[in-house]
């Protein structure tokens, strides 16, 4: 009897060490999280003003500038050659953030099942990966996917030249002609508690029609100054650059609030664990001594 | 009258949003004025001070460049960085001027002295806006 008293004394111990341990964890992440959460949000009005001023001055601008950025591929294209499709994929590089990285994966793939119908896609087209964060990279390796680059810990407090070498190269391959297509694919943000997946399209720059966002209607005359051209040879680069920065930013917050929560609910578990041994614990110890005192009193009864 | 409603982001933050009567921004040919009823304009910012009129107040600030743009009455700034004079630090800047200029004194590679560079010209300015600002008073 003893022994098994023992036994679940140690088990309360060990629960009790995890709770703290996940305790700590929990208020790391809190912290990161809302500094985080913080950047992204903050972040967001400058990112979607500038795809606005973009796409709204694309519109305007369109007999004015032809920008390789915008060319979209899909019109055109031969279908006896491959087309090619680059994902940035956006990861942790850590694990313990509950299912983030697992519903990330699972969501892409059912993604990547339907891209041809639904972006509308040539049917022979071929993937490569760009990741960000380690568990991407593993993924990509696992599912024996062609990766083309992999940047792993952007770390907790990413600076906007961080993403450049990223930036760079999607340009200048998209530019080059190594791929068609780009596609960014991350956790959104949405609140603490809940992040989904996002999936979109970085390259070609889509210039929605100002028909579709009235919002956005132009008086007829713009003036640029200096040149329409020029002003988007120096815009559009940015942009990509902003919209990766942006997205990190984001998948950062997702990362940590998943965490958070996910913290928070191994803590709670953990004590809940703790009391259900503690009971069990308390009942070995009584039945122990109900057992012990038996023994007294029959043995004293066989003695009278 | 009519207004101009102005709003000034950066990548961290809004930096400004309200009403103005009349807007001076380093444009990319020189400082220009914005009144209400303005053309609609696209254009590139220079590092620089920008005034920001409003009835009897003037708001000053200095940007790091970026992007303006204005239609319907309504300006946006897209600027990589703006502060305003009141929230600049002398000291600090005081002190990441002498970085700067420390750092490019010293050998560098190209890309480090033009980070150095740039950095000691928005600490150059930034001190001009503050300066400005502090004695104005």
């Amino acid at each position: 009897m003893s022994q098994s008293t023992r036994l679940i004394k140690r088990r309360i111990k060990s629960s009790q060490n995890i709770s703290q341990i996940t305790k700590a964890m929990e208020m790391v992440s809190a912290a990161k999280m809302k500094r985080a959460q913080g950047l992204a949000v903050n972040s967001r009005p400058y990112t979607e003003r500038m795809y606005q001023v973009i796409t709204s001055l694309s519109q305007k601008a369109k007999s004015q500038t032809e920008h390789w950025l915008f060319k979209d591929p899909r019109q055109n294209f031969d279908p006896k050659n491959e087309f090619k499709v680059l994902i940035v994929l956006f990861s942790t590089d850590k694990s313990l953030c509950g299912g983030l990285n697992t519903n990330l994966f699972r969501g892409l793939e059912k993604w990547l099942k339907n891209m041809t119908i639904e972006m509308n896609l040539p049917p022979k087209t071929s993937l490569t990966f760009v990741t960000v964060g380690r568990k991407a990279k593993d993924h990509v390796l696992r599912t024996g996917r062609f990766l083309m680059a992999e940047f792993s810990t952007m770390g907790d407090r990413p600076h906007f030249n961080d993403i450049l070498p990223l930036a760079r190269l999607i340009s200048e391959g998209f530019k080059a002609g190594e791929f068609q297509m780009s596609f960014l694919a991350y956790m959104e943000f949405i609140s603490t508690i809940s992040q989904k997946l996002a999936v979109k399209q970085l390259l070609p720059i889509i210039a929605e029609s100002a028909a579709a966002r009235p919002e956005l209607t132009f008086e007829a005359d713009y003036i640029f100054e200096p040149k329409a051209n020029i002003i988007f040879e120096a815009l559009l680069p940015q942009y990509v650059e902003l919209q990766l920065y942006h997205t990190l930013l984001e998948s950062l917050a997702s990362e940590h609030s998943a965490r958070m929560v996910a913290m928070k609910s191994a803590h709670d578990n953990a004590l809940e664990v703790v009391d259900q041994l503690t009971l069990e614990f308390n009942q070995a110890r009584q039945s122990r001594i109900t057992g012990e005192l038996l023994d007294v009193i029959t043995s004293r009864m066989a003695l009278e | 009258m009519k207004k101009l409603t102005l709003e000034i982001l950066t990548q961290e933050s809004r930096v400004f949003s309200g009403e103005a009567d009349l807007i001076l921004a380093p444009a990319s040919d020189g400082q220009i004025g914005i009144l209400p009823g303005h053309v609609s304009l696209l254009t590139r910012l220079h590092p620089g001070e920008m005034f920001i009129f409003h009835g009897p107040q003037i708001e000053v600030l200095a940007l790091g460049g970026g992007l303006l743009d204005i239609h319907n009455n309504e300006v946006s700034v897209l600027a990589d960085s703006a502060i305003r004079a009141e929230e600049i630090d002398i000291y600090k800047v005081e002190e990441a001027r002498k970085k700067a200029e420390e750092a490019l004194k010293q050998k560098l590679s190209t890309r480090e002295y033009v980070l150095a560079e740039a950095d000691l010209r928005q600490a150059v300015m930034e001190l001009k806006v503050a300066r400005r600002h502090h004695y104005g008073r």
